[in-house]
């Protein structure tokens, strides 16, 4: 099997004395959606601060594309890994292509403009993102849906092998959610990426992702396919609250909270509907 | 707007801008109370009144308005907010109370020809922009909120202790400070180059992260994403920008409005990428200046107003129709 993209061995993560990772393992590999899933406070954040080196681990690794994350300058760590980060649209009103070569930007020297390959590149993640008719379009009059397409295009021109998003249908309806996950699915098939997701949607997870991760107070408490990580026992034990797990009829985990349909209870119904 | 659009609408705007500085530079020769009576004009005072007096004047103004109007900019990506001005952060009040000290303290304000009192306001500026700097610092960083705390602080410190040295003034002084903190272009009170090379640095500088100021405008954590060294960029911008600000008010005191709704106004027009506005900011300043402070001396006969008082006349109903016209422009509200 081919070396993970981005992988973490035994990562221990905090914030002063307070450790709030502990023993952390995963791996990403191309060609991959991996869904990080976990209650809040579970770690999620504190792991994309991990990822990204916005804080260094007490003890473990981070490896990306083969190399030690420290070894990266930070304009070669922006060039390796992109990240869909949870924030608001700029002070400024920048226009839509405006921001998405803004993810030029770790290929940029000092005071250059972007030349043609970046506007290709940006071009290009807009199209994939299904936003080209956007691009003139100033940022801050954008719906929530396209606003979120074109932090995604930002993303895809920095022309990294590994995307990253943080909880990255937040905001987002239904609808809008479910087209983010076809997106990053997409991208996973057409440009062969290694893709990682933070979230807590357990359901957009479980439909999109080839394989999960779920944390626990800081540590993983289950990895594997769908299946085998949304267990009503090992979801009410994380999220501490009876989960009940059914199927799509093409096999997808179902999860919802509490009792089931048509069961009065909680985690021990559920579990027997998960098996049968 | 594409990377080669950019780039043009740099020069379109650079090319049109500099049209207009010498424009106003032009004007600012060509205007002025004549000169005074009794004696004769002859062809050779007309050319020393220029060249000797309006010219230079023009040009320390020039000056000036490019420095405000960067600092402005720059202040105004720094700490995410669109109102801040040059001397938000307390800069010029250290520059104004290093200037009131020295005429209070009695300490000389000229060695030989060489006038000192610029010097004085500058070291005022660079004591405030340590303090400011100490005070805001958290583990490196500069955060917007922590400056604008310190700096806020730091003002009313600053302001407290002025009021405190005007009270203690004797009349003679309290002219000579009443006469500074009016601001006003005065040549002889300052070498020009040594003015020019400091804003040239502090331009330079702010240019150099073009693309980084672009990028913390969007937030910190993108900035840092996408390859920027935020603490770095940070302490630059709040350098640059104070050093700006601190050789403006040096210069001319205190000059209100230029670097507020300067950068608004380019903004709106040529759009909020710091590559094309930091230097079309810059031009736009000095020609609004060379023209404020031309009418300064000159709309009221041979009594001259103070130049602040034309920038905040013209500046505030400017500044206000920006913001309305943006309102109706772009829904600012749902912008966390």
């Amino acid at each position: 099997m081919r070396e993970p993209a981005l992988r973490m061995d035994g990562v221990s993560l905090g914030y002063g004395e307070r450790t709030v990772l502990r023993g952390v393992s995963l791996a990403a590999r191309e060609g991959e959606v991996l869904g990080v899933l976990g209650p809040n406070g579970s770690g999620k954040t504190t792991l994309v601060r991990g990822a990204t080196r916005v804080l260094a681990p007490s003890s473990g690794s981070v490896t990306l594309l083969g190399r030690a994350l420290p070894l990266y300058d930070r304009r070669e760590l922006a060039r390796a890994l992109a990240v869909i980060p949870q924030e608001g649209t700029p002070l400024f009103p920048f226009t839509v292509l405006e921001t998405v070569l803004m993810g030029r930007a770790p290929w940029l020297r000092p005071f250059a403009f972007e030349g043609e390959e970046d506007l290709r590149a940006a071009r290009e993640a807009l199209r994939a993102v299904g936003a080209e008719d956007l691009a003139a379009r100033d940022l801050s009059e954008l719906s929530g849906g396209e606003r979120q397409r074109v932090v995604v295009a930002r993303a895809l021109a920095q022309g990294t092998r590994v995307l990253l998003a943080d909880e990255p249908t937040a905001h987002l309806d239904l609808r809008h959610a479910v087209a983010v996950f076809a997106l990053l699915r997409e991208l996973r098939d057409a440009r062969g990426l290694a893709v990682v997701v933070v979230t807590h949607d357990l359901n957009l997870a479980a439909a999109h992702c080839d394989r999960l991760v779920l944390l626990s107070r800081g540590a993983v408490a289950a990895e594997g396919t769908p299946r085998e990580v949304l267990r009503p026992d090992l979801l009410a034990d994380a999220f501490g609250t009876p989960v009940w797990v059914g199927r799509r009829s093409d096999g997808t985990p179902f999860v919802a909270a509490g009792g089931g349909p048509g069961t009065g209870n909680g985690t021990e119904e559920a579990g027997r509907e998960d098996r049968r | 707007m594409s990377p080669r659009a950019t780039a043009g609408r740099l020069l379109g705007a650079g090319a049109l801008l500099l049209a207009a500085v010498a424009a106003s530079l032009a004007v600012a020769a060509a205007v002025g109370p004549e000169v005074p009576e009794g004696r004769a004009a002859s062809a050779e005072t007309r050319r020393f009144v220029v060249e000797e007096i309006r010219v230079p004047r023009a040009l320390l103004a020039a000056l000036v308005g490019g420095a405000l109007s960067v600092s402005g900019a720059a202040f105004q990506a720094l700490l995410r907010n669109p109102l801040a001005s040059p001397y938000i952060l307390g800069v010029s009040g250290g520059g104004s109370l290093g200037a009131v000290a020295a005429i209070v303290g009695g300490l000389p304000l000229a060695l030989g020809a060489v006038p000192l009192l610029p010097a004085f306001a500058f070291g005022g500026c660079l004591a405030a922009i340590a303090l400011i700097h100490a005070v805001a610092q958290r583990r490196g960083h500069l955060l917007a909120q922590d400056l604008l705390l310190a700096g806020v602080v730091a003002n009313s410190f600053f302001l407290a202790l002025l009021s405190v040295l005007q009270y203690l003034a004797t009349p003679h002084e309290a002219a000579r400070i009443l006469q500074w903190t009016l601001g006003a272009v005065r040549t002889g009170r300052v070498p020009f180059g040594a003015a020019a090379l400091l804003c040239a640095i502090g331009l330079l500088s702010l240019l150099r992260d073009g693309v980084a100021l672009n990028l913390l405008s969007v937030g910190d954590e993108t900035a840092a994403l996408l390859g920027v060294d935020v603490a770095a960029v940070r302490r630059r911008t709040f350098v640059a920008a104070s050093i700006l600000t601190g050789t403006a008010v040096a210069v001319s005191g205190p000059i209100g409005f230029v670097g507020l709704f300067v950068p608004h106004a380019v903004r709106r027009v040529l759009g909020p990428d710091h590559r094309v506005l930091l230097p079309s900011a810059f031009l736009a300043g000095a020609a609004f200046l060379v023209l404020a402070d031309t009418a300064a001396r000159s709309a009221f006969g041979a009594r001259e107003i103070p130049v602040g008082v034309i920038t905040a006349v013209v500046g505030a109903p400017a500044f206000v129709a920006i913001l309305s016209r943006r309102e109706r422009g772009a829904p600012e509200g749902d912008r966390p």
